[in-house]
């Protein structure tokens, strides 16, 4: 089963995202702010990590990038999730080191369609 | 003359003696009568006493001299010395007629003595000479008489040269008196009007009756005038004709002759003999009529020359008049100067003008010149009076004996006026007053040539009169204008001293107008620090010639300071400076109105941004969890909550729409929204924009038509928003269509694109297109909640496509559908120029903006100073400029004065006068060698085009806070060498945000590039770059020895080889593995590299 880091600190988007993704099949896992995000990413073991962007205690660019330095995180791919539909956010998060880039509110099929993207494949292969 | 009786014979030898000696007598007495002149008698006498005949050894003959009275020697003959008085001597007197002239002395020497016979030979000889010599003498005085008679008649020709008539005159009759030596004389010429002699001259004559007139035949000169002859008059006092004037005189004779060229009579002249013994004879008359001959034709020439100036000068008075008159606008000036030079034109005693009041059709007397009744301010209807009678018939009118006249005015009666001469003063056929002009002598008289001069002088005259009212009714309501104004008014001199000001300038500035005329308006209203742009924008008003406008601060006399707006106009009259007139019109409120506004549109949009945020959080929930519970309702065959959740969740999109839409409008009207330019291939982002809304579409039955190329090529522009226009239209035209067919073409236009989105729908009215771009307006109220939809997509569109240098039209038949039409250029945004030039050298050396309207100007300026070491920001005219300098508050500006608009003065002055931005250093660039101007309005340097670059860097060094400069005083930077542009940007900005300067390049080659123009303080260094990398840029740099000491970093993501380690050589003083360190560290090495390096120094 793929497994899933959402990183995310607003409680209701963290419990709607991972009831669907969880029903799409993956195994949701959650942090609650960039500190937890890095300290659970490298604990190991996902296949994909979700980064909310604007995080408390650290934010989810630095948190990105602690993960890309990492060397058991270094090639986790990463989709940040931002509020701003800002251009030059895109750059940034990739800038960051994410692997692609998503914005809110999410869109489950879009947002489905990168994470399979990323895999190569849907989640319960 | 009686023979001299010779001596008798006594022998032969005595009749050949005697023979000899008559023959010697008649030699004498011929030579002397042959004998010219005095000394040739004198010769003749001594030479001839000298014959062998009369014996004498020597012969002397002495005269008395004209001044002398002892008798000098005029001649001798043999021996003959004056200290002699050995020899025996003989003398005789030389006399004529009574009186002795000299003395005849013989001398004979040894024993022989004189005897009767000699004292006879000497006696016929000295009676002889005696004659002759007083002959001679006669001749010789009336030879000299006849000279000086002619030279006197020949200087007539040269006063004929003489050509002012009266001093001509009076030299024609003192010659004439002078040439006839007479007493004295008269010269008179005839008045040809009315064919009188008047007399002009009178020399030595007790009674001067210079201006007297006579009838033909009156008195000698009228008698000779009326005859064409000269006439004697030997008893003038018994003569009949004589005049009554001269009866007691002491004239005893009188000659007279007429003056005449040809037959035609010029005057008479007369002279008179005082004395009785003298008398006229014909050689004077003779001479008398030689010089009136000559007198006549000098008279003539002189007075047909006084005709000529007298004209000339009429003309040039009348010249005068206009040019006068044109100057002088106050009504009551010109009327009195009018007046004035009539009076002078005319030569009369005075006058009156009177202008006409067409309301009451009457006249009433407005100047009155040297008239013993000053009757200014009476009113005569048309026909009373001189004035009133020529304003009737707008005919000029003379009047010879005004107090005979059946219209005179009683006003008059008891003043000596004699005649009048009046005229209408018309435009045109137009009245506009009458001028009367007076005589108050009784014997002059207006002729036809004063009414002629008159008729020139009266068109004239009515023109500045008319001018001069229209002027006063325009400077009445100007006045009235002024004093009114709530905008203040002063009106300066050519010093710029304040003559007056208006109340508004009184409540403006808190002074009273009598405080303030004659202060500089300069110093009154300004403070220290606004004087100079004050005084400068003063200045160039004034030497401009046009109106200058701007802001300042100014201040009041309680020392409070106020914003106002300016206008300096100069005033001119006729060409020439008169003075200033200063507008000041209070703008503090409207500036503190201004002020709020920004803030208020300030705290809008971040309320708007703020609100938009907290709205999207709980929207997102909502959207989220009806979307959730619609797909496990449809899990587990809850289908009756389906459409219920369907609601929620498509309500919760369209407000999350609103506010999407609320945010970029809030975001593009506080100008903060920017465009993401880029070259991309068009048809797949229309065949994109295609499938995206082609579901929505069928949803209402509609068919979705592209028409366009298989491919379109390429567009520059920002894609998003371009994606976010046509899914706009599309959308839109959904909305208002059902079942039936939406069209999305797509066409070149030139160098623009054209995109058209038609539908079928139900169309627009005109009203309804009218205000369909405005934001929150759509084309019904109850269209929104009919239709959905913000309202704000069209505007938000429209303005999305004006900042892509392009626009959305529509057209629209309702019932029929609407054609939205988008224009957008194809190519490159002209706006896309590089504005901004990150220093190589970093910000530390100041930030430079550079306001230049020459694009080639900015890009040099840009390039050369950013390598340099200043940041540069460009504008590209004095709006922009403004604008710039408030939103940086760069460090230094430079100005380029010759732009179109506003040219740098403007700038220049703006900038000076707002306190914001009034600290900012300004270093004018320009082709204008005006420093005066630069610095009186504050410019800090001035540089002339073209520009010296090191003199620049250096100039622009002083004035910014690292020091900047061509000398690299500021702090150094670091030179990050790295290729992958997100990397460098990274580490650029993170060194940047730790008050760093940083200087990048892309490859080795950029590096040295660099280092040439200025050292680093560090080189942060990539391995791994395109055409020149790090280990070659490490060979090159090692070569320069100015750059050994400069530490290097080399950064990679290379895991380096002993190969690469033996290459770098210690060149390097660290090497730092970008995938073993995070950024974080990386900067904190950095930081610790300098920072020792730093201390290090």
């Amino acid at each position: 089963m793929v497994r899933i880091l959402l990183v995310e600190d607003n409680e209701m988007n963290r419990d709607m995202l991972s009831r669907r993704l969880e029903r799409k099949g993956f195994e949701v896992t959650m942090a609650v702010d960039g500190r937890q995000g890095v300290e659970m990413g490298r604990a190991g073991g996902y296949d994909l990590i979700l980064m909310d962007m604007s995080l408390p205690e650290i934010d989810g660019w630095e948190a990105t990038r602690q993960l890309r330095a990492a060397p058991e995180t270094q090639s986790v791919p990463i989709i940040a999730l931002t509020a701003h539909a800002m251009a030059g956010d895109r750059d940034r998060a990739l800038e960051a080191g994410c692997n692609d880039y998503d914005t809110k509110p999410i869109e489950l099929a879009r947002l489905l369609g990168k994470i399979e993207a990323l895999l190569g494949g849907s989640p319960g292969q | 003359m009686s023979a001299p009786r010779p001596t008798p014979p006594s022998s032969t030898a005595d009749a050949e003696r005697a023979s000899q000696f008559r023959s010697a007598l008649l030699g004498l007495s011929n030579r002397i009568a042959e004998s010219p002149d005095e000394d040739a008698v004198c010769r003749a006498l001594v030479e001839s006493l000298r014959h062998a005949a009369f014996d004498f050894d020597g012969v002397g003959l002495y005269l008395a001299g004209a001044t002398a009275f002892a008798p000098m020697l005029r001649a001798s003959a043999g021996a003959f010395r004056e200290d002699d008085h050995s020899a025996s001597e003989l003398r005789l007197p030389l006399r004529i007629e009574q009186s002795t002239i000299g003395e005849v002395v013989v001398r004979r020497g040894g024993a022989r003595v004189f005897e009767q016979g000699d004292l006879d030979i000497l006696a016929a000889a000295a009676n002889q000479a005696g004659i002759a010599i007083g002959r001679t003498r006669l001749l010789a005085t009336d030879r000299q008489r006849l000279a000086e008679q002619q030279a006197l008649l020949d200087t007539l020709a040269d006063l004929s040269g003489q050509l002012e008539l009266d001093r001509l005159l009076q030299a024609v009759l003192k010659r004439a008196v002078t040439l006839l030596d007479v007493t004295g004389g008269e010269l008179a010429i005839v008045d040809e009007k009315s064919n009188v002699l008047v007399i002009v001259a009178s020399h030595n004559i007790e009674t001067n009756a210079v201006g007297t007139r006579m009838a033909l035949g009156e008195g000698a000169m009228g008698h000779v005038a009326q005859t064409r002859e000269p006439l004697i008059i030997p008893h003038y006092q018994q003569w009949a004709g004589r005049s009554a004037q001269y009866v007691h005189s002491t004239i005893q004779t009188v000659m007279a002759a007429p003056l005449l060229i040809g037959s035609r009579l010029v005057g008479a002249i007369a002279s008179v003999h005082s004395d009785p013994a003298r008398t006229f004879g014909q050689r004077e008359l003779r001479l008398l009529n030689l010089f009136a001959a000559q007198a006549a034709i000098a008279i003539e020439n002189a007075r047909l020359f006084s005709a000529e100036r007298r004209r000339a000068e009429e003309q040039q008075a009348l010249l005068d008049t206009m040019q006068d008159l044109s100057g002088e606008l106050e009504l009551e000036r010109v009327l009195k100067r009018v007046l004035e030079r009539a009076v002078s034109l005319l030569s009369v005693t005075g006058g009156e003008l009177a202008t006409y009041d067409e309301s009451r059709k009457d006249l009433v007397i407005v100047s009155s010149h040297n008239l013993e009744t000053n009757a200014v301010g009476t009113r005569m209807a048309l026909g009373e009076g001189a004035m009133g009678r020529v304003a009737q018939t707008l005919e000029p009118l003379i009047i010879p004996r005004y107090q005979d006249w059946e219209g005179h005015s009683s006003k008059y009666e008891r003043t000596t006026i004699q005649s009048v001469m009046a005229a209408p003063l018309l435009i045109g056929t137009r009245l506009v007053g009458a001028i009367a002009s007076v005589h108050a002598d009784a014997t002059r008289e207006f002729g036809p040539e004063d009414l002629r001069l008159l008729q020139l002088f009266a068109p004239q005259a009515a023109i500045a009169i008319e001018n001069a009212r229209l002027y006063a009714a325009t400077q009445q309501s100007f006045e009235l204008l002024v004093r009114n104004n709530p905008v203040a008014f002063a009106h300066l001199d050519l010093d710029d001293n304040i003559t007056s000001c208006n109340p508004a300038f009184e409540r403006l500035y808190g002074y009273e107008e009598a405080e303030v005329k004659g202060r500089n308006l300069d110093e009154l209203v300004t403070s220290a620090e606004t004087l100079a742009e004050a005084r400068a924008n003063t200045k160039r008003a004034a030497l401009s010639g046009g109106a200058f406008a701007g802001t300042g601060r100014r201040r009041r006399k309680d020392g409070s300071v106020v914003d106002v707006e300016i206008f300096t106009i100069p005033v001119t009259v006729g060409g020439e400076r008169v003075g200033l007139m200063a507008l000041y019109h209070d703008v503090s409120e409207l500036l503190a109105a201004r002020r709020e506004a920004e803030e208020a549109n300030e705290t809008k949009s971040r309320f708007l941004a703020s609100t938009s945020h907290e709205l999207r959080t709980p929207l997102n929930a909502i959207i989220g969890y009806s979307e959730m519970l619609q797909e496990q309702a449809e899990e587990d065959g809850h289908t009756d909550y389906l459409a219920d959740l369907g609601k929620i969740r498509s309500a919760g999109r369209h407000l999350l729409s609103v506010i999407n839409d609320i945010l970029d409008l809030s975001k593009i009207e506080a100008g903060k929204m920017e465009l993401f330019v880029e070259t991309f291939e068009l048809r797949p982002v229309i065949d994109d924009v295609a499938t995206t809304v082609r579901p929505m579409l069928e949803k209402r039955d509609n068919r979705l038509e592209v028409r366009a190329a298989p491919e379109l090529g390429t567009m520059h522009g920002d894609i998003t928003r371009l994606r976010q226009v046509l899914l706009n239209l599309l959308s839109n035209a959904t909305k208002f269509t059902e079942h039936g067919v939406i069209t999305l073409a797509v066409e070149h236009d030139g160098d623009e694109l054209v995109f058209r989105v038609r539908d079928t729908g139900i169309g627009m009215s005109a009203e309804q297109l009218g205000r369909l771009f405005e934001a929150f307006s759509q084309a019904e109220a109850s269209t929104a909640s009919k239709y959905g939809g913000t309202g704000l997509g069209l505007a938000i569109s429209r303005r999305f496509c004006r900042m892509m240098g392009g626009d959305v039209t529509v057209e629209s038949t309702p019932g029929q559908g609407s054609t939205f039409t988008v224009r957008l250029p194809a190519a490159a945004l002209p706006a896309a120029e590089q504005t901004s030039w990150p220093a190589a050298g970093g910000t530390r050396a100041g930030t430079v903006l550079v306001v230049d309207d020459d694009a080639g100007m900015r890009d040099l300026l840009g390039r050369f100073l950013s390598r340099e070491g200043f940041h540069v920001e460009t504008a590209a005219d004095g709006t922009a400029g403004l604008r710039r300098a408030r939103e940086l508050h760069p460090d230094v500006i430079t100005l380029d004065v010759l732009m179109p608009e506003m040219d740098g003065w403007s700038v220049l002055t703006a900038l000076k006068s707002d306190p914001a931005l009034a600290d900012i250093p300004v270093v004018m660039l320009t082709v204008l060698d005006d420093k005066t101007t630069g610095f009186a309005l504050g410019v800090s340097e001035y540089l002339t085009k073209p520009i010296d670059r090191k003199r620049l860097a250096a100039v622009l060094g002083k004035f910014t806070p690292g020091g900047g400069g061509a000398d690299g005083g500021g702090a150094r930077p670091v030179l990050l060498v790295e290729d992958d542009a997100a990397t460098s940007r990274q580490l650029q900005r993170a060194l940047e945000k730790q008050g760093w300067s940083v200087a990048t390049a892309a490859n080795g080659r950029i590096a040295l590039e660099h280092l040439s123009e200025r050292l680093p303080s560090l080189i942060l260094l990539d391995l791994m770059m395109p055409e020149m990398d790090g280990f070659e840029f490490l060979e090159a740099l090692r070569q320069r020895t100015e750059a050994s000491g400069i530490p290097v970093v080399v950064i990679t993501a290379k895991d380096l080889t002993e190969e690469d380690r033996r290459r770098l050589n210690g060149g390097v003083t660290r090497v730092v593995n970008k995938r073993e360190r995070g950024s974080e560290a990386l900067l904190a090495d950095v930081r610790a590299m300098i920072a020792g390096r730093a201390s290090a120094r």
